[in-house]
């Protein structure tokens, strides 16, 4: 395959950063004064808002209120001028639905929603430019404006993604190396408790390449690792200054022995079950 | 060859902290407080605890768990980002182990029985009026709930009016009731708020600042004009002033308190006491 090199032999990637480093995240937690919390995120190129508002009183219609915990409505739009070419995206997208569920099974989560019965958490997240970690980008910043509202919650939820060329891991993908085609992953996690709240893979690698012999090894003790910095209370203003480094998936994905793919995959099921899980894979 | 997953470890790696050792940090969701009391009698910190035979007993201190914490086990959890703060019991004695809460920053209300609230009277059926609160339900104030009211006597509320009220049912479970009397039958300040005046939102953390026993806003605020004031703890506030611009200008400056210095508010303070 010609074209560009994502791994050069020194371990450099396209954008200069080494195999297992995260680009550089700048946050902001309250940036609308209407909303009841709001954060905006930046993780390199990619940049995403979101805004929450809630719990409130169910809007539209009365009996699809939960008599015994808050409803999640989540929804996840991306701006026509994100993408390199401008492209205009209906609101009912198929995309936006399914991104807009997987973020409402992970916050359904880590909120709890116990506390509200017959109320409603909104909360929308925007991409305003999209470079590689969308779902990761919004679900950090849609935790942000969680935090920045005051809605309880059981743990906070921080995500990445990964992906695997030549043999390496890479966490942190931006959308060349997305575009690249290799397998991807995106995990949101809850840190304190090491729990997750969601993984999806996309393994759209061929048959042929997988006979690699490597091991697999996720999940190796100490590959996770979400350190925050100072948070720095500015005069009573959230302008935040943490950057949750997610070193989630330095060793994670490497499954190339086909057979062992599947029981990776049950075994995950499984430690996931407490919580929402949303697994997606893609057989070539 | 055979694949095998071990369990991801929880981040914090220092393990569970004790809650006293925190006061004034902050603190994120997800994390764990150890109680005092839990961590054993002069070693904080320490997970063992000798028994003694015949030894003092230790009294058990009843900790109150505040806003921003739950229990778990004998452990809080934090579930609100915020700072840590303790208050001690006033009573001494057997009064506890004192109160622990996140004091947080948050703009939406959730009732509290016993909150004194202003609320926007925005139905009017049978006997009963549909007050917003900002909560997530409409609350719900009988005809009967004021002072001096009787079947004969009915208040004269209409809808749009401001009231001032208090709540006596307010749980997650139930819509909330509020009521405009106290429990010796007496107004005491409650019930429909006056004509004129400017109703605004602030943070629920302004709120509670405001209402803190020696504020020095306050005082100086009423240095500045005559006026009329009325603080709800649902973030909304009722000023009167004597004209329309000192009424917008103590608006403004309520407002802005939430992000100004102390020195920059005396010499906004100054400023206007001048002209």
């Amino acid at each position: 395959m010609a074209g560009l090199e994502l791994l050069s032999d020194q371990g450099y990637r396209v954008d200069g950063r080494r195999a297992g480093e995260l680009r550089k995240i700048q946050a902001r937690m309250g940036v609308f004064a209407q909303a009841d919390g709001s954060a905006y995120i930046e993780q390199g190129n990619t940049k995403a808002l979101a805004v929450v508002y809630g719990p409130h009183e169910m809007r539209g219609s009365r009996s699809r209120a939960l008599p015994d915990r808050a409803l999640v409505n989540c929804q996840y739009s991306m701006a026509t001028f994100s993408t390199g070419e401008r492209k205009r995206r209906p609101h009912g997208d198929r995309k936006a639905c399914e991104m807009g569920l997987q973020l409402r099974q992970t916050f359904e989560a880590a909120i709890l929603t116990q506390l509200y019965p017959r109320s409603q958490i909104d909360i929308y997240v925007q991409v305003l430019q999209a470079d590689g970690g969308n779902y990761a980008a919004c679900v950090n910043a849609a935790t942000l404006a969680v935090l920045d509202a005051g809605i309880p919650m059981r743990d906070f939820v921080c995500a990445c993604s990964a992906g695997f060329v030549d043999g390496t891991a890479l966490a942190d993908l931006s959308h060349v190396e997305e575009a690249a085609g290799g397998p991807q992953l995106a995990l949101a996690l809850l840190p304190a408790s090491g729990q997750l709240a969601l993984l999806e893979m996309d393994a759209r690698l061929h048959e042929d390449h997988l006979q690699q012999g490597t091991a697999l090894s996720p999940f190796r003790d100490g590959s996770f690792e979400a350190r925050k910095h100072r948070w720095a209370p500015h005069r009573g203003r959230s302008t935040l200054t943490v950057a949750v480094l997610i070193r989630a998936v330095f060793e994670i994905c490497m499954t190339f022995q086909f057979k062992k793919y599947k029981k990776v995959y049950r075994d995950l099921l499984k430690r996931c079950q407490p919580l929402a899980c949303h697994l997606t894979h893609y057989y070539v | 060859m055979h694949c095998w997953i071990m369990a991801a470890s929880p981040i914090s790696s220092s393990g569970p902290r004790v809650a006293r050792t925190m006061l004034g940090q902050v603190v994120l969701p997800g994390e764990e407080l150890l109680l005092p009391d839990s961590a054993g009698p002069g070693t904080e910190g320490s997970a063992e605890q000798t028994l003694r035979l015949g030894a003092v007993v230790r009294p058990r201190t009843r900790v109150v768990c505040g806003p921003g914490l739950r229990r778990c086990g004998d452990r809080l959890l934090v579930t609100k980002c915020g700072r840590l703060r303790h208050k001690e019991p006033s009573g001494g004695g057997s009064g506890g182990g004192g109160v622990y809460w996140v004091d947080s920053q948050q703009k939406r209300y959730v009732p509290v029985k016993g909150d004194h609230v202003i609320g926007i009277v925005t139905a009017k059926s049978g006997d009963l009026f549909k007050v917003d609160v900002g909560g997530s339900e409409p609350a719900s104030l009988s005809y009967l709930a004021f002072e001096g009211a009787t079947k004969r006597n009915r208040p004269n509320v209409q809808v749009g009016d401001l009231i001032y009220g208090q709540f006596v049912v307010a749980n997650k479970d139930m819509e909330p009731e509020m009521v405009c009397i106290d429990s010796n039958g007496r107004a005491n300040g409650m019930g429909v708020i006056g004509q004129d005046g400017l109703l605004f939102k602030v943070t629920l953390g302004l709120i509670r600042k405001l209402l803190a026993p020696d504020c020095e806003i306050i005082q100086e605020i009423g240095k500045l004009y005559p006026l009329e004031i009325v603080f709800g703890m649902n973030g909304r506030i009722w000023v009167k002033a004597r004209t329309i611009q000192q009424t917008l200008i103590l608006a403004n400056v309520l407002e802005a308190c939430e992000h100004m210095t102390t020195e920059q508010r005396k010499q906004i303070f100054s400023r206007l006491s001048e002209s």
